[in-house]
């Protein structure tokens, strides 16, 4: 008996090799799985969680779908945070709902997604009343997979406005669309067109918004590099204002009341050798203006980069406090110091994006700063800063 | 060693004496999961006193699940636990869970408390009564929700003969709660506060693959249970049974 236990242990058993052949050849989680594999390998996660969740459906059971899943969740849901982010700072709550209704259906206990959430109800019950009733009816099937929606609205703001946004979302929200089996945005199986051809899977942290879901491929293939270097670029760095939001003027302020003017990301271009405004940090535009005209719910939206030339370092935040970037790590994670005048007045470590702190402006009214976008590879980070009505809380 | 063991088993933990805390009945010849629950919960920020109760006769599965879980007289001990907390705690948190063969203990004693004594919530972890389990005397003596998570992929309730409430149909636990044919007045109001949590891929991440135990894992409880019922506000994702029903056609009560 010994003797057999020890055999047991020491060679694989007929049963044993049995389910080896079962797993790699006839039961395995099927092309899901494939496609998961091949997006999670070019870095594409909000793509490969998706197909590993389809997988899932198919084969709970799987050990190599559950951990692939466990490994694209996070990227996954930074990726929909970050386009979360995006429809917020762009006015398309609807969206944004939507959105961070993905992100929570990833991290359930992503208490700041689910108070977001709430937030967005409260203060913009009628723009998120339809996205809410379409949950009610469809719940997570009325979520988004990874759709080219962002996008698509991003785009082109000129035309595409918030209400073709939500139409986009519609269409890919659709019965039809939902029974894909892969999600959206491959137009052309087996390539992946918004993916530049130099781009290194590693290149893209987040994974690169797949921008093109537009029928007619060659196009879309042809003018691919391009945007999505745009995209990713915004995607990653600045937290969801896409191309309306590049450093045109000085940090990075926009007048979101005129949308008509915003170029589109695919008509900009982007100087590659442009430097940070002048000075930075002092020629942000004064807090009054700065609040008329930074979008809803931020009173400033600041992007600051240690190695993107584009972007300054430090800038001026918000009433008379500068914010200092002090470095971003992989996970990703942002350090930030705040300063007004000379003396440091807040000391922020290992922010994740949606993480937020509050601070004291100089003239003593609080503040609450909120990271909403990081980008570890080139060091950059987007931050938003909102009225803090009640006492200072930090989360 | 083995007669503590036991008598710890059948006693439960001691009666707690504030709140917030949680009453939890685990499942028939199941007497294991009280601990990543209570684990999940404490993760989660739970700082309360988490109490096992012992409903099972050590007999074995079968009857805990044919006797024990649907004995009126067994399910009055969890009853009158409550029943204490709640006199010297009017307002702390009180929450009820319970697995598999267990959840029908907790819904028999919510059925037999006193009129105005109330726990705040229920969580059924893969209930193993039925789907037409009439939930409206028990939601009389719950504040806030009910949560029952079900999956299509439990083996065990699956091959379940009989449900441990001894009512027909399918267990809960595989499909969730549905609306009782036997409507009566004001249940759209208990049943807004129903809500099915049916196993998604999403949930692979927090080590539930859909079987009839995992579901009680430390993970699942912390990052998917906890969120719901350590906060007392309404959590987005939730979706009431009421909410399901009107996605479906007009006369369709599944």
């Amino acid at each position: 008996m010994p003797a057999l236990s020890r055999l047991a242990v020491r060679s694989p058993g007929p049963i044993t090799l049995i389910c080896s052949l079962i797993t790699l050849v006839g039961c395995g989680p099927g092309p899901a799985y494939k496609e998961a594999a091949k997006a999670e390998k070019l870095g594409e996660p909000q793509i490969a969680y998706e197909d590993f969740c389809q997988a899932a459906r198919k084969s709970p059971g799987s050990g190599g779908v559950a951990e692939g899943i466990k490994r694209t969740a996070p990227a996954a849901a930074a990726y929909w945070q970050t386009q979360a982010w995006r429809a917020m700072t762009e006015l398309r709550y609807a969206d944004a709902w939507r959105l961070l209704m993905k992100v929570l259906e990833i991290r359930p206990n992503d208490t700041t997604t689910a108070t977001l959430i709430l937030q967005l109800q409260a203060q913009h019950p009628t723009e998120v009343a339809e996205a809410q009733a379409d949950w009610l009816r469809r719940g997570s099937a009325a979520l988004p997979r990874s759709t080219p929606l962002p996008q698509v609205a991003s785009a082109s703001p000129t035309a595409s406005g918030p209400a073709q946004g939500r139409e986009a979302f519609a269409k890919a929200d659709s019965p039809a669309e939902m029974r894909r089996s892969s999600p959206a945005p491959r137009p052309v199986k087996g390539k992946r067109p918004s993916r530049p051809a130099d781009a290194k899977p590693a290149d893209s942290p987040t994974g690169p918004p797949n921008a093109v879901a537009s029928a007619d491929t060659n196009r879309a293939a042809a003018e691919a590099p391009r945007q999505d270097d745009e995209d990713r670029l915004v995607a990653s760095t600045d937290g969801g204002r896409g191309a309306v939001d590049r450093p045109s003027g000085p940090s990075g302020a926009v007048d979101h009341s005129q949308p008509a003017a915003q170029p589109s990301a695919r008509d900009s271009k982007r100087p590659s050798s442009q430097t940070p405004p002048a000075g930075g940090a002092t020629v942000a535009s004064p807090f009054p203006q700065e609040a008329a005209r930074a979008p809803q719910g931020f009173l400033s939206l600041r992007t600051l980069s240690k190695k993107d030339k584009r972007f300054p370092k430090e800038a001026m935040l918000i009433d008379g406090v500068v914010v200092k970037l002090k470095g971003t790590d992989d996970d990703p994670e942002a350090d930030l110091d705040l300063f007004d005048g000379k003396k440091r007045i807040k000391k922020l470590r290992g922010l994740r994006i949606g993480a937020s702190q509050t601070f004291p402006g100089h003239s003593g009214v609080d503040y609450r700063l909120i990271v909403l976008a990081i980008h570890d590879k080139t060091q950059t980070v987007r931050v938003g800063v909102q009225e803090q009505p009640a006492s200072p809380a930090t989360r | 060693m083995l007669v503590v063991f036991a008598a710890a088993l059948l006693g439960g933990c001691a009666e707690p004496k504030k709140c917030p805390a949680v009453f939890y009945c685990d499942g028939a010849g199941w007497y294991s999961s009280g601990g990543s629950v209570a684990e999940g919960l404490r993760a989660a920020g739970f700082r309360g006193t988490f109490c096992t109760f012992g409903w099972s006769a050590m007999l074995g599965p079968a009857h805990d699940h044919f006797v024990n879980a649907s004995s009126k007289g067994i399910a009055r001990g969890l009853t009158r636990k409550i029943e204490n907390l709640r006199r010297l705690d009017s307002v702390g948190q009180i929450d009820v869970m319970g697995l598999s063969a267990g959840t029908s203990v907790v819904l028999l004693a919510l059925e037999q408390l006193p009129a105005g004594v109330e726990v705040d919530n229920v969580v059924l972890f893969s209930p193993s009564v039925s789907a037409e389990h009439n939930l409206t005397k028990a939601m009389q003596h719950v504040r806030r929700n009910l949560y029952a998570t079900y999956s299509p992929h439990d083996a065990i309730l699956a091959t379940l003969a009989v449900n441990a409430d001894g009512v027909s149909g399918p267990p809960a636990g595989t499909v969730g709660f549905r609306l009782p044919k036997q409507a009566g007045g004001g249940i759209d109001t208990v049943y807004q506060r129903v809500i099915n949590l049916p196993w998604e891929p999403a949930y692979l991440a927090y080590d539930w693959s859909g079987g009839h135990t995992s579901v009680t894992n430390r993970r699942m409880v912390a990052s998917v249970i906890a969120p719901r019922v350590l906060t007392r506000e309404p959590f987005p994702l939730d979706r009431s049974v009421l909410d399901r029903v009107a996605a479906r056609q007009p006369g369709d009560r599944s």
